[in-house]
């Protein structure tokens, strides 16, 4: 207890600089780009900006949104690094566990890049090194020379995943396709991290539970997947890509939705699933886009975050409730910027909006 | 012997004038049939533009430029495109041979757990937008291709019409016109030398 007394009440101290519902309002009312750019200013978003600006004259709003764009990154970067050092001794563990996902992502990005063979610079761009591996281990990860250089960094600093890596590269052999590796290195993220947390008390629960709610959402979205995209494959087949971490959405399920004819009976066949409710939530549309049903599962991912900060106010809840909030109000930052940016009409970006609380 | 061999060869020069004609005729049936085709793949290649552009706008707001560019490092290939010569009507078209474009999801080169669908629905657009780009390269270049024939056809129906022929004409207008002098002044002369006797 003791571990999170402390940690929380910065957490807390971090969550009051969020934005609320007035500074959207404000945000969404506002009918000049430059406008919305000064509202921002004046809220916790004015230094990241600040720096961003510095050094460049007037530009057009699709480059300003760039610029924009690329604060936020930091200012995300900034926060969840932060929030990270807030934690010790067992605590830190378990958020390390947490954001072992982050450093799954950073991975990615550098292996991607060094299969692209994208300059450093451009590299570091596409990360958010947030997680054990931070700005210095990633930048050190992006300028390695070789893929393989990068799995023999990873195995000399003892990280958790150079085994899928080393694993996912030899599956790669002589073919340009990163599918194999990075789907080893999801797969061991959650499986492994789901596991290693498997037996413990009401905070490793609670990581377990937003672990195994990823999962599902993860299951559930490539299920669909296959249904946008008409593809008759055997379950068989499509189970390739099911992450079996234990979660709510079982394999069952995620065979059935499979085989459904298409969107619409695949979302009314989830009725058994704790997600029966997806279906009434985009029945009204006339045509059921994948990014919105992602959209909507995004908001009861925030949900299940306060949901698991509930119980225990002193626990890991609040973190794991902290990150969601904070990458979702960049979200809405950028759609609202964006939206504005080409004209969008408010009703057409708040379709996009996750507010929370809501 | 001069008349004959002009007489000859604006016989030849009106033969291919018809002839020229003709071949601009169908050059111009087939070059409507084709720019109905190109205003149908344009009009539908801007469909398909403006809803990658709506989809790449939402991606980028969901996911941020750094997911996006990644996804993209991932998703590099090389597509391989051979280009043919047809021959119609004497003239060469070129033909654009490619192969498929739009991939499944799970064949972009990321995990399809660990990639959003904004991402994959940007991917998948901008695949089709490709596919419709590369449609469409066969058919401007046969398009462009029949223009220009078009164009030269016509310079040589007028060079033919207004330079050669007229000149021909003339030039045998003055060769009759100087054998017929010839001719009535040798009548003349054979009626003095008759009345003369």
């Amino acid at each position: 207890m003791a571990d999170y007394a402390y940690t929380n009440a910065r957490i807390r101290a971090m969550e009051g600089r969020l934005l609320n519902r007035g500074q959207y309002e404000s945000l969404l009312g506002c009918a000049i780009f430059d406008g919305l750019i000064e509202i921002l200013k004046r809220s916790p978003y004015a230094c990241p900006l600040e720096q961003a600006f510095t050094g460049y004259g007037p530009a057009d709003p699709v480059g300003t949104v760039a610029r924009i764009d690329e604060a936020l990154r930091r200012d995300l970067t900034q926060n969840l690094t932060v929030l990270r050092c807030f934690f010790s001794n067992r605590s830190r563990e378990l958020i390390n566990r947490l954001f072992l996902l982050w450093d799954v992502y950073n991975l990615k990005a550098v292996l991607r890049g060094k299969q692209a063979a994208a300059p450093v610079e451009e590299i570091l761009e596409t990360t958010l090194p947030v997680g054990i591996l931070d700005d210095f281990a990633v930048g050190e990860l992006a300028r390695a020379p070789t893929m393989q250089a990068v799995a023999h960094l990873l195995e000399t600093w003892r990280h958790p995943l150079s085994r899928p890596v080393s694993t996912g590269l030899d599956l790669l052999g002589e073919t340009d396709n990163l599918e194999p590796l990075e789907s080893e290195l999801d797969r061991f993220a959650v499986v492994h991290t789901s596991r290693l947390v498997a037996d413990g008390n009401d905070n490793d629960r609670a990581v377990r539970d937003y672990l195994l709610f990823l999962v599902d959402k993860a299951n559930l979205l490539t299920a669909l997947r296959y249904l946008a995209e008409g593809s008759a494959l055997s379950s068989i087949e499509a189970g390739r890509h099911f992450l079996k971490a234990g979660g709510r959405f079982t394999r069952t399920h995620y065979e059935a939705v499979v085989g459904a004819r298409d969107i619409r009976d695949g979302l009314a066949g989830l009725d058994a699933t704790p997600y029966g409710w997806l279906a009434g939530s985009v029945s009204d549309k006339e045509h059921i886009s994948l990014p919105l049903v992602e959209r909507k599962l995004d908001l009861v991912t925030v949900r299940k975050a306060a949901s698991l900060s509930r119980p225990d106010p002193l626990g890991i809840g609040l973190a794991i409730l902290y990150i969601e909030q904070k990458t979702n109000e960049v979200r809405n930052i950028r759609m609202i910027l964006r939206g504005k940016a080409l004209g969008m009409l408010n009703e057409q970006i708040e379709e996009w909006l996750v507010l929370w609380p809501a | 012997m001069n008349l004959l061999l002009l007489k000859r060869r604006s016989e030849v020069a009106q033969r291919g004038l018809a002839l020229l004609r003709s071949k601009r005729e169908a050059l111009m049936r087939e070059f409507f049939a084709v720019m109905d085709r190109v205003v149908e793949s344009r009009e539908q290649m801007e469909t398909l533009m403006g809803q990658a552009l709506s989809t790449l706008t939402l991606a980028l707001s969901m996911e941020g430029r750094a997911s996006l560019r990644s996804a993209g490092y991932a998703a590099k290939r090389t597509l391989s495109i051979e280009l043919t010569e047809r021959n119609v009507w004497g003239v060469r078209f070129p033909e654009v041979h490619y192969g498929p474009v739009i991939r499944a999801f799970d064949a972009r080169g990321y995990s399809v757990s660990g990639v959003s669908t904004h991402i994959d629905e940007t991917a998948r657009r901008f695949e089709q937008v490709l596919e419709a780009i590369l449609r469409n390269v066969s058919v401007e270049l046969r398009l462009k291709k029949l223009g220009s024939e078009t164009k030269k056809v016509t310079r040589r129906i007028n060079a033919l019409n207004e330079v050669m022929i007229p000149a021909l004409a003339r030039e045998i207008r003055n060769i009759r016109q100087t054998l017929e002098e010839h001719e009535r002044e040798d009548l003349f002369r054979m009626k003095r030398f008759k009345a003369g006797d």
